[in-house]
């Protein structure tokens, strides 16, 4: 008995030291892999959804939101998150859906007190949520704020710090949040402790997100002529250098490509065609003033893996639009079904 | 604006106006005197031999009469009405047609906003009316723009022979919503007038499951409150020497809070104050009836802080000769000046159309209808619009009959003041949207002293091309003559009444299958080539069963409405829906002065949950008490 009681106190511990240094690899959720298309949905109909696309097969799959919670999303997708494990839904119809990354089961959501949500950021427990706030009758938000919300599963707005006018995208920078205001054209500066806007940095252009090149925080700003990239100080937050491109009616939709390698993806909104313009951050130039060009092109996605560029086109908005996948050379590879409006990519 | 040369037509038509003035010319030298029976002017109906028109039998439907034409429509035929809820913006689809493709009347006054191009049927309230006409398919040539699926007449009659009435009704329904109707009605020797107010309120708090939260909640609607309230004014004058003056105001005014889509907090409202006024002058002569019409329709919304305004004004002429017995004729001329003031834009133009129309019966069993129109809008004519229709009786017994059913005709659409003018992004280069409309129909009546019954059936065939639709551009968005959609289907409808004993038992059913399919669109939308069009239900049915005697009355309604895809490539689709009503009446009275009913009605009996429009909740199950009384 005493020999039996010893081995299995050894069998314990073997397990305990296995499991120690060889973790148990667990499988990956069906949509921790693929491409994640985000259709932005109709105005009025509510209709944005997430489509997956697998990229062994070439399926794209439809409604994931709506086949695992058997309800549909029911409003407008500006903008996909993701931190830790979950997913971020922030709909641009006063809300955030949170889901699981791996399967997309709800796990809570942000329904109250929200009005023109455009982006989130996760940290340290809390939900800082972008919000345009109300129209007022001259189509302008002078009432936009930065909704807290203490609870990286939602829950309701615990505090909303007011900001400058049409608040888009968000990062972290240091210890501070960053906010791009679009109206004033400016960054705005919030201390997440505090929860109060510390300063605020002029930007040429009007700014709309970041993103990090070469261990640096960027800025992408733009106007009818341009396309801006503002490098930022991490310590002043202050705009170290720009390069400027000269991109006309470049387009952003809540979602955009970057490479990796140093090159923004933009559309540019020209007479009879929408142009994709490719923009060298290393060279500060435009590398290909016309890699591809079609109709009704909505969202930008660039796919590291296969270096392949997944195009959104919104169908003029009569019905569900498509997605067109294109490969380094340019050439279309080919064109897949979409939801409507499809304005972004996630790829895990 | 596109314009088509069309020299040939419009002569044609100034030659088949030329016999009409040389006899009304005759007419003004030989004056005659008539016995005034009823002087009334001649419907445009009659000249519409070969096409389907259904009148409504609003005392049948004293239930559903505190409510909206919407509400009408939606329950007691097999037409489709795109409600973004109750009491909310309603619009209507005739033989897959959109919501601008049919023409609305009150009195013979076109209502359509010419800013829309369609109107919203949840503003026109039963109490503004006395009677309901529905014409199916293309009739540009009778109506003019708008009426290519077809169209809805509105019209209040005042009886000559009513000395004096007032009625009063209250109805009072679930989830805080009530009505009030007051009308007066008398006769001081040659002068008739009726004053009729009313005041609806739809607090519309409904429950519904809220699928845009997790966990679907059961919540009450907060934002679709509906405060509705009115004036209509009838008079009409016996001149004598069978002439007859009448005029017809409405006043009315509807507030609403408009109903959020599913998942959005928005809090948006609708005012809409609505004036339309309307003269005749009728003189029925012993072959010749003279119509001579003048109306202002004004409509003004305010959506959130955006004021929108339009004024139609309107002058028509008419004249109805009836040579032989064989030969009917109406010729007309009607003058319209559309002034427009957008929240981004002004516009005012100015319409003039010269139309024909005339029967031909060469048998008594055979009957032939032409109708011709053209419309110069700004001096610029749009395409001719011809018509024709025949029908043949057959088979007539003292009992029975049967009638064969033919008619083609074409339809337009004026583009609207928005479509054209609206910044940023109107088009002033489009062209008319323009139908081609075919039908085949067979009718069957018997009769005998105890039972009664009908079966209608119209199979119809129709191209609408240059459909315009909004594409975005470079910066905003602008409409193009881009579609053409080819509708096709078949409608049936079937009526029988049994007397026996006391007792009077009644069915009908009316069903509509429609087939529509896109055959050129957007570049870029090939995926809806041969598609459906978005909220089109293939079928629909409307069956209704009431029981009647001198006391009491009844009725069971059912309707199934079908899939409708919600996108033009049909890749989303609502799912079908049954709605049952029942209710009881009974009448009373009380002394010799007063009388009047009491109804119940509970509506969506089963509690069906269901969208008309996606992410736009109805209610469920609601009763409705009416109380009616007449002095």
């Amino acid at each position: 008995m005493k020999k039996v009681k010893l081995a299995f106190q050894k069998l314990i511990f073997t397990l305990l030291v296995s499991c120690a240094t060889e973790p148990v690899e667990m499988p990956r959720g069906a949509y921790e892999e693929g491409v994640l298309v985000i259709n932005e949905g109709a105005f009025g109909a509510n209709d944005g959804e997430i489509f997956h696309y697998e990229t062994e097969s070439g399926e794209m799959e439809s409604s994931i939101f709506e086949k695992a919670n058997a309800r549909p999303f029911a409003g407008l997708i500006q903008n996909m998150r993701s931190f830790g494990a979950n997913r971020y839904l922030v709909a641009n119809t006063g809300k955030v859906e949170i889901v699981r990354s791996d399967d997309f089961v709800s796990v809570g959501a942000v329904n109250e007190g929200l009005i023109n949500s455009r982006s989130l950021l996760a940290t340290d427990g809390k939900l800082f949520i972008s919000d345009w706030g109300a129209y007022d009758e001259n189509w302008n938000n002078p009432e936009s704020f930065i909704a807290v919300v203490n609870g990286l599963e939602g829950g309701s707005v615990s505090k909303k710090i007011a900001i400058s006018s049409r608040p888009e995208g968000m990062t972290f920078l240091g210890d501070r949040i960053l906010v791009a205001c679009q109206q004033e054209q400016l960054i705005s500066v919030i201390n997440p402790e505090n929860e109060t806007v510390e300063k605020t940095v002029s930007v040429s252009g009007t700014p709309f997100y970041f993103f990090n090149y070469a261990n640096r925080t960027y800025l992408y700003a733009n106007d009818a002529e341009n396309v801006y990239a503002h490098r930022l100080d991490p310590v002043t937050f202050e705009v170290e250098e720009t390069q400027t491109f000269g991109v006309v009616n470049s387009i952003y939709n809540g979602n955009f490509a970057f490479t990796g390698s140093g090159e923004l993806v933009v559309i540019s909104n020209q007479a009879d065609e929408d142009v994709v313009v490719k923009l060298s951050l290393g060279t500060g130039t435009v590398s290909e003033a016309r890699f591809y060009s079609g109709k009704n092109f909505y969202g930008l996605g660039y796919d590291e893996a296969t270096q392949t560029l997944f195009i959104g086109e919104h169908a003029g908005w009569q019905g569900n639009g498509s997605v067109l996948r294109i490969n380094s050379a340019g050439a279309l590879i080919d064109q897949l079904p979409a939801g409507r409006g499809p304005s972004g990519f996630y790829f895990p | 604006m596109a314009v088509v040369n069309q020299r040939i037509p419009f002569l044609a038509i100034v030659w088949l106006l030329l016999p009409v003035w040389g006899y009304c010319q005759e007419l003004a030298r030989d004056t005659v005197e008539l016995d005034p029976v009823e002087v009334a002017a001649v419907p445009m109906r009659t000249y519409a031999y070969g096409q389907r028109i259904r009148s409504l039998d609003l005392s049948a439907a004293e239930g559903p009469s505190g409510g909206s034409v919407a509400d009408l429509l939606q329950d007691r035929t097999g037409l489709f009405i795109r409600a973004y809820g109750p009491g909310m913006a309603a619009s209507l689809s005739i033989r897959g047609t959109s919501a601008g493709h049919n023409a609305l009347f009150w009195n013979g006054l076109p209502v359509n906003s010419p800013s829309l191009g369609q109107a919203d049927y949840s503003i026109f309230p039963m109490a503004g009316m006395d009677q309901v006409d529905i014409h199916y398919g293309s009739a540009g040539a009778l109506y003019g723009t708008d009426a290519i699926g077809g169209a809805v007449h509105l019209s209040t009659s005042l009886s000559r022979d009513q000395r004096r009435k007032s009625h009063v009704k209250t109805q009072l329904g679930s989830f805080g919503n009530w009505g009030q109707e007051i009308s007066h009605q008398q006769r001081l020797q040659s002068i008739s007038f009726r004053t009729s107010l009313y005041r609806n309120v739809l607090a519309n708090r409904y429950p519904y499951t809220d699928w845009a939260s997790p966990d679907t909640p059961i919540r009450y609607q907060d934002h679709a409150a509906v405060h509705q309230q009115g004036w209509v004014q009838d008079i009409r004058a016996d001149l004598g020497k069978a002439q007859v003056l009448q005029a017809s105001v409405w006043l009315g005014e509807i507030q609403r809070e408009v109903q959020p889509v599913m998942g959005s907090s928005s809090r948006d409202v609708q005012n809409d104050t609505n004036l339309r006024a309307v003269l005749d002058y009728i003189k029925n002569g012993p072959k010749t009836t003279w119509n001579i019409k003048a109306g202002i329709v004004r409509d003004h919304m305010e959506f959130n802080s955006d004021v929108n305004l339009t004024l139609q004004a309107l002058l028509a002429a008419a004249v109805d000769w009836e040579p032989s017995a064989r030969w009917q004729s109406r010729s007309g001329v009607r003058y319209t000046r559309i002034q427009g003031d957008l929240s981004t834009y002004s516009h005012s133009e100015q319409r003039i159309e010269l139309y024909q129309a005339t029967n031909y019966k060469p048998l008594d069993n055979l009957a032939f209808s032409l109708q011709l129109r053209q419309l110069l809008h700004e001096g610029q004519p749009v395409p001719f619009t011809p018509g024709v229709g025949v029908s043949w009786t057959f088979g007539k017994s003292p009992v029975q009959q049967w009638e064969l059913l033919g008619a083609a005709s074409k339809g337009f659409k004026v583009p609207t003041l928005n479509d054209r003018y609206w910044v940023p992004g109107g088009n002033p280069d489009l062209a008319s949207e323009q139908s081609w409309s075919k039908e085949l129909g067979f009718n069957q009546q018997f009769t005998n002293k105890i039972l009664q019954f009908s079966n209608r059936l119209s199979l119809f065939h129709m191209s609408v091309d240059n459909w315009i639709i909004w594409l975005p551009e470079e910066s905003y968005w602008t409409p193009k003559n881009v579609r053409k959609v080819v509708s096709k289907g078949l409608e049936y409808f079937m009526e029988w009444e049994l007397k026996q004993g006391g007792w009077d038992l009644g069915w009908e059913a009316d069903y509509a299958w429609t087939h529509t399919s896109s055959r050129s669109v957007a570049a870029g939308n090939e995926m809806d080539l041969g598609k459906q069009l978005p909220y089109v239900p293939i079928h629909k049915l409307q069956v209704r069963g009431k029981v009647k005697n001198d006391r009491f009355s009844g009725f069971v309604s059912g309707q199934y409405t079908g899939e409708r895809f919600v996108t033009s490539d049909n890749q989303t689709a609502l799912p079908a829906y049954s709605l049952w009503g029942a209710g009881v009446s009974r009448t009373f009275s009380w002394k010799k002065w007063v009388s009047g009913s009491v109804a119940l009605e509970v509506h969506n009996v089963w509690n069906t949950e269901y969208q008309l429009l996606r992410l736009r909740p109805m209610p469920g199950r609601n009763f409705q008490l009416t109380i009616h009384l007449e002095l």
